[in-house]
Parts: C-alpha cells; sequence; structure tokens
C-alpha cells in the first residue's frame, strides 16, 4: 500500500471512529502507533512513554467521537495526534516538576507524521512469529501471557502461571534475548526495523 | 537466574498496564519512576522494540498498548 492509500485508510478509518467503530478506531492506532511512539523519542527521560501514549490514544477517541470536531486535509488525524502527543508529553514533564498543565490550543511546532514505512511487512511477522514458537517453555508462555492478556498486571500474570513475579520478569528478559538472537540469525535487526 | 536487577526493572516498565488515579488520570508505572534517566532511554527502546514484536505475534496483529486503550473504550 502507497503512502497515499495509506493516508486515505488512516482518515477512512478515523471517520469510521467517528461513528462508534471501536474496531476501526483500533486500526487506526495499529497504524499511527510506531510513528507517534518514535516521535516521543527525546521525552523518554523526563516522561512514561507509555502513559503519554495511552493518554494520546484517549484524547484522540474523544476527538473521533466529537461530531463538532472535523480534522480537514491529508493524514489530517495523524498529524493532530502527534500535536497531541508532544502536549501530552509536555504536560506529564511540568507535571513531574510543577504539577500544571498546558492548555491544549496552546500548540505551537506542527511535528509533521511520517508512516509507519511496513506495518504489514509478511516476512518479518512470518519470521517473528516462528522464532516466538521457537522459544523454550518457560520464556514463551511469560511472553506470551503479557500479548494474550488484556493489559493485567505483571503480578497477575505470574500467579495464573504459578511464578513468582521476579522469575517471570527474568523469562520475559530471556525470552527477549532469544527473539533477538534468533532474528539476528534470519538477517532481521530489530534496530533497523525500529528506526 | 542471574539478570541484572535494571534489567528487570526496565522489563516491568516495559508492560502497558498502568494504574489510574481516582480521577482516572493514568499513572507513571512506578519502575518507571525507579528508573535512572539513562535506563529509561533503554525502556523506551524495549518498548518500541516490544511493539513491533507484539504486533507480529498477536493473532489481532495489536500491541498491549493498543488492547489496553481498546480495553479502556469498551
Amino acid at each position: 500500500m502507497g503512502d497515499d492509500h495509506r493516508a486515505g485508510r488512516l482518515d477512512e478509518l478515523f471517520l469510521l471512529a467517528r461513528l462508534g467503530g471501536a474496531d476501526a478506531f483500533a486500526e487506526w492506532m495499529g497504524m499511527v502507533e510506531l510513528p507517534l511512539r518514535r516521535s516521543l523519542r527525546r521525552f523518554a527521560r523526563a516522561v512514561d512513554v507509555e502513559v503519554v501514549m495511552q493518554e494520546t490514544f484517549m484524547r484522540m477517541w474523544l476527538v473521533a467521537s466529537d461530531p463538532k470536531r472535523s480534522l480537514e486535509g491529508t493524514a489530517a488525524s495523524l498529524k493532530f495526534a502527534f500535536r497531541v502527543a508532544r502536549n501530552v508529553a509536555l504536560e506529564e514533564t511540568r507535571r513531574h516538576r510543577l504539577d500544571r498543565q498546558t492548555d491544549l490550543e496552546h500548540l505551537e511546532d506542527l511535528q509533521e507524521g511520517s508512516y509507519d514505512p511496513e506495518p504489514g511487512d509478511p516476512a518479518l511477522a512470518r519470521a517473528i512469529a516462528d522464532c516466538f514458537r521457537r522459544l523454550p517453555d518457560k520464556p514463551r508462555r511469560a511472553l506470551g501471557a503479557r500479548l494474550d492478556d488484556d493489559c493485567l498486571p505483571d503480578r497477575v500474570l505470574a500467579e495464573r502461571l504459578r511464578m513468582r513475579l521476579n522469575t517471570f520478569l527474568q523469562n520475559i528478559v530471556r525470552a527477549r534475548r532469544s527473539m533477538e538472537k534468533c532474528l539476528e540469525g534470519r538477517g532481521v535487526r530489530l534496530e533497523e526495523v525500529m528506526s | 537466574m542471574t539478570d541484572e536487577p535494571k534489567d528487570l526493572l526496565i522489563e516491568e516498565a516495559v508492560s502497558a498496564f498502568r494504574e489510574r488515579n481516582s480521577w482516572g488520570r493514568i499513572l507513571p508505572s512506578p519502575a518507571w519512576m525507579d528508573l535512572p534517566p539513562a535506563d529509561r532511554e533503554a525502556l523506551f527502546e524495549r518498548q518500541l522494540a516490544s511493539s513491533i514484536l507484539e504486533r507480529a505475534i498477536h493473532p489481532s496483529g495489536r500491541s498491549s498498548t493498543v488492547r489496553a486503550v481498546l480495553a479502556r473504550l469498551r
């Protein structure tokens, strides 16, 4: 899918989300997640980026649900999401220091969005899935628990697997190392995919 | 098992689970609060890698961040 088609699909999904389509919004989030996350790299020392990501998506859902809001132009929803994410990151930065919020309307620089270049790269997905299947049992179950559950606390996931929390985390760390090694053996370097 | 405590702390913060306060504000992970700035950069890279892996492995193609938000919306 070319950039123009992807931008068109992005706008279409955001409109569908306006009609109450949570699945459409989920697909929209999937398309913008990586570029949005990458854009927050410079805030990584100051804020919990996961908080910024989730808060940004919650605010974008409110925008999508508001019939009075209209985002104009190609990939307007992505561009707006960049602005919201930047603002949320600034709010979080200030909260940790001054405990006050900024006004959403007082946005300055508009950071241009870039699309996730290979969101559906089937070869990469196959390599990752294959390496995951080849993990030793305990690391695979620990990492899989994070993937299969709707974001439950690690403590709960560890209990389900009858592991201590520390053991659960150790198994995930090992799973990641094994995945990295396996992918490198297939010529995939995650750092390159991430950049 | 002899992994460094730093690695485990970073891994704890990689989880997309976040508590909320009584006003609904999403709170930083306690593990993130305990990380020194340099390790927060390492966390950022691991979160990014984790999103890529999750999208490839999960049957829905959704990362845990997307699923966490979706769970809030439904």
